[in-house]
């Protein structure tokens, strides 16, 4: 309730901060809730880190309210799905603290890395719309930076290679003394449809390479992005991911949709989770 | 007969003393000096103070126009008329006339630079009412009108538009350059007019081939 | 000989980091970002107004096709527009251009599009060819009227892309410095106020 108060308080500043502002048209009633609205990604990391105004203009270092912990704590608050009920109030409580810690604060840094998108896609694939989930990091170039593709999950991949084994006897192997028959028994083993069996054990299929190759054959036509969102690691022990929302009220824009604490090397448990491997 | 002595070198005294007047005064106006009498010779040097006072006044006077100066000659001619031989009082007038020829050039100059200021605000406001008229005229073909208007003005349909969005260390930041054809549509089109005339470069015809604005928010 | 070219070496690698430092690793002061800003919000408005000359019926089709030249005049080469809706599925993408010739075709007796109040700026960010990169974020109703049927009327946020380049040109004699500030793809969701 309180948290609705500060909402409304926070937006009638928002309203009355702009309402001298110069028209050019006609402006429209109430909006309060855009400006609630966490708009763009950016303006995610900037509230995250308390690092601009109500009104959405930028603090730099050695503004007074630069990354000041009261006014983030205000910030962090709002920045979460009220409606997923999962992340409890305790949890945010503690990563909040955590974050906005006095002595030791943790934000979030555009460049720093450990946080990656994840675009749902569709691409006609053999004739038909296929969903095609993409991966892409922003990799710093000489000059700037930019987003990269880093892996993709494309169902039809995952079918022909994570497909059950239906071998009794447990996985198929060429036995070690095959060499001395010119591996004559290679006409058996490229009978089995599971080849990928007789592979070395750290062997990891590379989906954007078959993707891109795909793609490169004309099997595979972008046709558009349906859906796109955030995995973040950056903060210490923490995954959370961000979602647009696009519906009425306070709560929506750009906001953490789930979170979780993540021991230490669990990490890359996670990231096999996220890529569907 | 102490008093006697006592009058006899006062007597003396006063003889000196006249003397060092005769002398001194003559060195500066034997002439008139000469001749006259006690009470002529101490109302010719009032006159010659008086003089002296308003030649001072005239060179040290801080005149604000030509009027002024004008007055100023005028004082000036009717002590030279006087014929006053006084050598100081020549060297004052000397430093007077050179003053006022001073002032009257710097006078002149800053009218003519007032009137031609006068003259380009004239100019710049005539031209940022017609680019007014352009973005608030009722219906397209009376902007189109003053758009052509407008365009007589410059040597070109193509003069140079350059718009200043900052200034940072004195070196100005422009927008992309425009021309002026582009830049009277854009205030059509826009209806607004937004930035304002900063400098003018004129053709030898002076016609305008380049325009410098200022963004005025 | 040799000392000529030990010295010119040096020479050589100062003036190449030099030019690196100042066409890539340039800080745009807040003051200068300010106005960077604020020029290409004045950009989109004046997209904005286009867009109402566009889709008035009332404007010849000689001026409209002036105006749609004006208009693809503030877009970088191959803009796109990407458009969705609250009801229906996908986007659709029009070329920039294709945009506002749809548009002046759709023939509306009057458009009218109003602003919220409400604008956001993200920071410029560099990207590997040297050009900075931001996005403005707005929000518009549009509503298109038609006399002899119903009217058609949206709420959308608009995501703009802004390319911001300092460039220079010389012009008689002078080098004049500006900043080249173009419009690119733009994505148009509806939303809900």
């Amino acid at each position: 309730m309180l948290k609705y108060f500060w909402l409304f308080f926070f937006s009638s500043l928002f309203y009355i901060s702009f309402s001298h502002a110069q028209t050019l048209n006609r402006y429209l009633g109430d909006e309060s809730v855009l400006y609630a609205e966490t708009k763009q990604v950016n303006q995610f990391f900037r509230r995250f880190n308390c690092e601009e105004a109500l009104d959405g203009s930028r603090y730099y270092r050695g503004d007074s309210l630069y990354h000041d912990p009261q006014m983030r704590e205000k910030y962090l608050e709002v920045l979460f799905d009220e409606q997923n009920t999962s992340i409890s109030a305790s949890m945010k409580k503690k990563f909040i603290r955590q974050v906005n810690n006095n002595q030791k604060p943790q934000y979030l840094d555009f460049h720093g890395g450990d946080w990656f998108a994840e675009v749902s896609t569709d691409f006609n694939y053999k004739g038909k719309s296929t969903p095609v989930t993409l991966f892409l990091e922003l990799e710093e170039a000489p000059v700037g930076s930019k987003w990269v593709f880093t892996n993709v999950y494309f169902q039809p991949f995952s079918e022909i290679f994570e497909a059950e084994s239906n071998e009794d006897q447990g996985p198929p192997f060429i036995h070690p003394l095959s060499h001395e028959l010119d591996f004559m028994n290679l006409i058996k083993v490229f009978r089995n449809n599971n080849i990928e069996k007789y592979a070395q054990k750290d062997y990891q299929p590379d989906y954007l390479t078959l993707f891109l190759y795909e793609l490169k054959k004309n099997n595979l036509k972008f046709i558009q992005v349906n859906k796109v969102k955030f995995h973040f690691f950056q903060i210490d022990g923490w995954y959370f991911e961000l979602d647009d929302f696009t519906r009425s009220g306070y709560n929506r824009g750009w906001l953490i949709s789930q979170m979780t604490e993540i021991p230490r090397g669990k990490k890359d448990l996670l990231l096999k989770f996220i890529y569907h491997q | 007969m102490i008093q006697n002595k006592f009058s006899i070198s006062s007597l003396f005294f006063s003889l000196a003393l006249c003397s060092v007047l005769v002398v001194g005064v003559g060195c500066k106006g034997k002439k008139k000096i000469v001749d006259t009498t006690p009470q002529e010779s101490s109302a010719a040097e009032q006159q010659m103070a008086k003089v002296k006072s308003a030649l001072m006044a005239l060179l040290n006077a801080d005149y604000t126009s030509i009027r002024q100066v004008e007055d100023a000659e005028r004082e000036l001619a009717e002590i030279k008329g006087m014929g006053i031989g006084d050598t100081e009082i020549a060297s004052l007038i000397l430093d007077v006339e050179d003053k006022l020829a001073r002032e009257r050039e710097r006078l002149s100059k800053k009218d003519a630079e007032a009137k031609a200021k006068a003259e380009k605000d004239a100019f710049n406001n005539n031209l940022n009412s017609l680019f007014n008229d352009i973005a608030s005229a009722s219906s397209t073909n009376i902007a189109n009108m003053k758009i052509e208007e407008a365009l007589n003005m410059f040597s070109s349909r193509d003069a140079l538009v350059l718009i200043a969005i900052s200034q940072e260390n004195g070196k100005k930041d422009y927008d992309r350059p425009t021309t002026i054809t582009k830049y009277l549509n854009y205030l059509k089109d826009q209806k607004k007019n937004p930035n304002m005339i900063d400098k003018i470069n004129f053709d030898a015809q002076g016609k305008i081939k380049e325009l410098e604005l200022t963004k005025s928010n | 000989m040799y000392q000529k070219l030990i010295y010119t070496i040096p020479t050589l690698l100062l003036t190449c980091v030099l030019f690196f430092s100042a066409t890539a690793q340039e800080e745009i002061s807040p003051e200068r970002k300010a106005a960077i800003d604020s020029l290409a919000l004045e950009k989109v408005r004046d997209l904005s107004r286009y867009i109402s000359i566009i889709g008035n019926k009332e404007t010849p089709f000689s001026e409209g096709s002036r105006v749609i030249d004006r208009a693809v005049e503030l877009f970088s080469d191959g803009s796109e527009i990407g458009v969705s809706s609250l009801f229906r599925q996908g986007i659709r993408t029009f070329e920039v251009r294709r945009y506002f010739e749809r548009l002046m075709a759709l023939n509306y007796d009057r458009v009218t599009i109003e602003w919220f109040n409400i604008q956001y700026i993200s920071d410029l960010e560099l990207q590997p060819d040297g050009t900075y990169v931001g996005v403005i974020t707005i929000f518009q109703r549009f509503e298109g009227f038609s006399d002899d049927g119903p009217s058609y009327k949206d709420t959308t946020k608009k995501d703009i892309t802004v390319y911001v380049k300092r460039k220079s040109t010389q012009i008689s004699g002078r080098i004049i410095e500006f900043w080249d500030v173009l419009l690119g793809d733009i994505r148009v969701t509806e939303t809900m106020p």
